[in-house]
């Protein structure tokens, strides 16, 4: 992790037009002295919480990139996704509105502009591959020791 | 043919290739730089690949360092005890 | 609009503060930071002002492009007039407290008196306050931070603040930010603990609105893509500014042992390569794509720290300046200083000053209470960061005033030792073999400083036409020639002015890499953000703006040509190792002088250094001193 803060604000210049990073969808959550930062956004979670406990059914999933959005003709601002959520994946907005990633329409924007490639967009199955080498190396490592 | 003994010092992403700070290299007494790049391509690959090929001179991304002074051209023959520094531009602070 | 941000005006003597927006025509003669801090400089302080006294103004100021997502646009210019030179104060600092500042709806502060008792300012949301820092006062500059935080329950607040240096008012004391962060140079840290300043605190949720915000993020990213494909910018993301030693110490252009020695034999302790023993991690300021710091930790010993950094001048402050080889000093002294606030650089240049003179046996023995000021010892170099922070003993309380002041006080004969200019010290660059980088100190409008001017790419022997192309004009390739090197300051310290007032990062310009963004680039964001069309040389017009406008304050103070004067040391003493065409250089002080007045003529100014009053009338400068606010 590196923590430029240039995800937060891309993210708040595309969609909000404003540079503003408390707005953005993504945050990155720091310890300035120790050190550590984390990102914080939406999983795009299989079965959404939020989905399910919206009274409105105005949460959906998008066909196209699989991401879980707000139908704003339906949402009436109860704010329940946002209590309910582990991740504080849904914001509350300037405006009350709640909001939350899209995945820019399939091209997360904080990705594109992430050069330290701290945060990825990837394909589940090249995750799988990619957790197992990881693993894999590990174990290698440890034969090499052991023999 | 005599040969001369000549010091190759490697910086940053050189010495990640080349695993190493220093060699002694010993060449013939005709050898350019040229020479001796196609010779450190031929051993590490093509970290050592620095010439631009629109001018034929080292890339400006480059600093190659003969005794200290910054060149660009690859005819220049190198001599017994001259040092070679493979570097990228930084300096200044 | 980003242009409707205010500047207000802080008296912390009477406690009154008002506001007023920046009006468009002070843009387009200034842009923002340093420019605008330069203009308030000359009218808002007196003439023959007291550094430390309540007259002084403290200028705060964000780029004009704060806050886009591109070139490290976080940068935030701290100005007055310096305590430690009585000439132009100014010094830059990174990290996330102008984006902070922008959002809170300010872009300039000038803060003038004094407060009463210990106080910090608290800006948020178009408000600003003066409140009460009792309890702040006495903290370093990480505690300082952290207090104001659980002070306040909100752990988003940025702050600028002073640690135990400024308090005692040591002339180079620095204002801080974050864990590493620093603006470091001309003792803005002294300002503040005079006027009673512990901190400047801001939150802020106002949007900032760009004129073309898609535009810009495409072109953003473009600038990110452009900095980040430089081979440059790969090696400063892994190794950060330290690799910079790996040429300095190999050819023999780095100061060792104060200016006794040009390279440190047995220094590849020092190397960058050695921090894979500490960093777990690199880290960056706001909206950098490059991320030239470590984030390191110092697990065992007495010094077991984490931190941030370090730069490669605290390689030289604590390293090569002081005769050390070892990075586990060169961490435990950098820690310290950040903890103190102090500037790194100036505090090197000090330390080996007085290191050589007890070696020659110049300092009066009474004077060190016992200490042996021997090279290269880290329990020595600690003590003596703790004596001038905190102005312990007679030789602490001497040293916290600066190079002037004690050679005053030590004797006549320590001035030649001293490596500074203007009363400031010196990077641990050797600029013998150098006479570009000479000229960029000898006429700096701060004092020894390698970042008003600096010409890295003089170094790359580039082939002359790419220089002619970049300068406008033919430049020698070779670094150790005098041909054309005037104009090639005079192009940087233009191309840095601008830097330093839309507020980008001055490494992700043309410092270190040929194919890095410049004029043409900056005025295509800037009207992307702003709406305001400035072509390229409208541009360099603004950068001689400022620069003519700090030698017009620096006049006014009695500086003239006689100051732009290069330490005797580099005519006399020729550079004693180094490769060939390193090793016994001095500089000719004859061809020094002709570069001095080449330089003169291109900015319009007269032999003596002061801007003619055509040269003023050109730039549209302002010369009536205007009532303060």
């Amino acid at each position: 992790m590196h923590c430029c803060r240039i995800c937060e604000t891309v993210c708040s210049i595309h969609h909000e037009k404003v540079c503003n990073p408390t707005r953005a969808r993504i945050q990155i959550i720091k310890w300035d002295m120790s050190g550590v930062y984390i990102p914080m956004v939406c999983h795009q979670c299989e079965s959404p919480v939020c989905e399910t406990v919206c009274p409105m059914g105005a949460i959906y999933r998008d066909e196209k990139t699989g991401a879980v959005l707000i139908n704003y003709d339906l949402c009436v601002g109860c704010k329940l996704c946002v209590t309910h959520c582990p991740f504080g994946g849904v914001v509350i907005d300037k405006d009350s509105k709640v909001k939350k990633c899209d995945l820019c329409d399939g091209d997360p924007l904080c990705v594109k502009n992430c050069e330290p490639q701290a945060i990825q967009y990837l394909e589940a199955s090249s995750i799988n591959f990619l957790k197992r080498k990881v693993s894999a190396e590990k174990f290698s490592e440890l034969m090499k020791k052991l023999l | 043919m005599t040969t001369c003994k000549i010091e190759l010092i490697f910086h940053a992403f050189f010495r990640e290739i080349t695993k190493t700070r220093k060699i002694l290299e010993e060449i013939s007494d005709d050898c350019t730089i040229n020479n001796i790049l196609t010779q450190l391509v031929n051993r590490y690959g093509n970290e050592f690949d620095i010439i631009d090929p629109s001018t034929g001179k080292i890339s400006n991304e480059n600093v190659i360092l003969l005794n200290g002074k910054s060149i660009r051209e690859t005819n220049i023959k190198v001599k017994d005890k001259d040092v070679l520094i493979f570097s990228l531009p930084f300096g200044g602070g | 609009m980003v242009l409707n941000r205010k500047i207000a005006y802080i008296n912390l003597s009477s406690g009154k503060i008002t506001q007023k927006v920046i009006s468009k025509s002070m843009r387009a003669l200034y842009l923002g930071g340093r420019g605008i801090n330069m203009h308030n400089l000359y009218h808002h302080i007196p003439p023959k002002a007291d550094p430390i006294g309540p007259d002084n103004a403290l200028l705060i100021g964000t780029g004009l492009l704060t806050g886009i997502p591109a070139l490290g646009a976080g940068r935030c210019d701290i100005a007055a007039k310096s305590p430690l030179t009585g000439a132009v104060g100014d010094s830059n600092i990174g990290g996330f407290f102008a984006i902070e500042l922008r959002l809170a709806g300010f872009d300039h502060l000038v803060i003038t008196g004094k407060a009463e008792k210990p106080s910090y300012l608290w800006v948020n949301d178009g408000d600003i306050e003066i409140r009460d820092a009792s309890n702040l006062w006495g903290l370093d500059t990480f505690d300082t931070q952290k207090q104001i935080l659980s002070d306040n329950s909100d752990e988003l607040i940025k702050s600028l603040v002073i640690g135990e240096a400024g308090e005692k008012l040591v002339r180079y004391a620095n204002v801080r930010t974050g864990m590493k962060n620093a603006a470091g140079r001309t003792g803005m840290g002294c300002v503040m603990g005079s006027k009673n300043l512990k901190a400047i605190a801001t939150r802020g949720t106002l949007d900032i609105e760009f004129m073309y915000p898609d535009q810009l993020l495409d072109y953003c990213s473009e600038m990110n893509t452009m900095i980040t494909s430089t081979r440059w910018a790969r090696a400063q993301s892994k190794w950060g500014t330290l690799i910079i030693y790996s040429n300095t110490n190999t050819t023999g252009l780095i100061r060792t042992r104060n200016l006794q020695l040009n390279l440190l034999e047995d220094g590849e302790d020092l190397e960058p390569e050695v921090m894979d023993r500490y960093s777990f991690g690199m880290s960056g300021c706001f909206g950098c794509s490059v991320h030239c710091r470590h984030r390191y930790i110092l697990k065992d010993g007495p010094h077991a720290h984490f931190g941030e950094g370090p730069e490669y001048t605290s390689l030289g402050a604590f390293g090569t300046m002081v005769g050390c080889n070892k990075m586990d000093t060169v961490l435990a002294g950098n820690h310290l200083v950040n903890k103190y606030g102090i500037d790194t650089l100036e505090i090197g240049g000090i330390m080996a000053w007085v290191m050589e003179l007890y070696e020659k046996k110049l300092l009066p023995e009474k004077m060190t209470h016992g200490l042996k000021l021997e090279w290269g010892k880290v329990e020595v170099l600690l003590e003596l960061i703790k004596r001038i922070s905190k102005r312990e003993g007679v030789l602490g309380d001497m040293l916290a005033d600066g190079f002037l002041p004690s050679i005053a006080k030590i004797g006549k004969e320590s001035e030649y030792y001293a490596m500074q200019i203007k009363g400031m010290s010196n990077l641990h660059s050797d600029e013998r073999p150098t006479p570009s980088l000479a000229l960029g100190i000898a006429t700096s409008t701060r004092g020894a400083d390698h970042l008003r001017s600096r010409p890295a790419l003089d170094l790359y022997g580039l082939p002359e036409e790419v220089l002619k192309e970049i300068y406008g004009h033919s430049v020698s390739s070779e670094y150790t020639s005098y041909e054309g090197k005037s104009r090639m300051i005079w192009w940087q310290e233009n191309l840095y002015a601008i830097t330093d007032s839309i507020g980008t990062c001055k490494f992700q310009t043309v410092f270190c890499a040929v194919n890095a963004p410049k004029f043409e680039e900056f005025s295509k964001l800037i009207y992307l953000t702003t709406g305001l069309e400035f072509s390229k040389s409208p541009l360099m017009e603004i950068g001689e703006r400022i620069i003519t406008t700090e030698r017009m304050f620096n006049n006014r103070e009695g500086f003239t040509r006689k100051d732009d004067k290069l330490p005797e040391r580099f005519y006399k003493e020729p550079t004693p190792i180094g490769l060939p065409i390193v090793k016994g250089k001095t500089l000719d002080k004859n061809k020094i002088n002709t570069l001095i007045e080449e330089y003169y003529e291109i900015h319009g100014w007269d032999n003596n250094g002061i801007p003619t009053e055509e040269t003023i009338k050109k730039l549209g400068i302002e010369t009536k001193h205007s009532n303060r606010s």
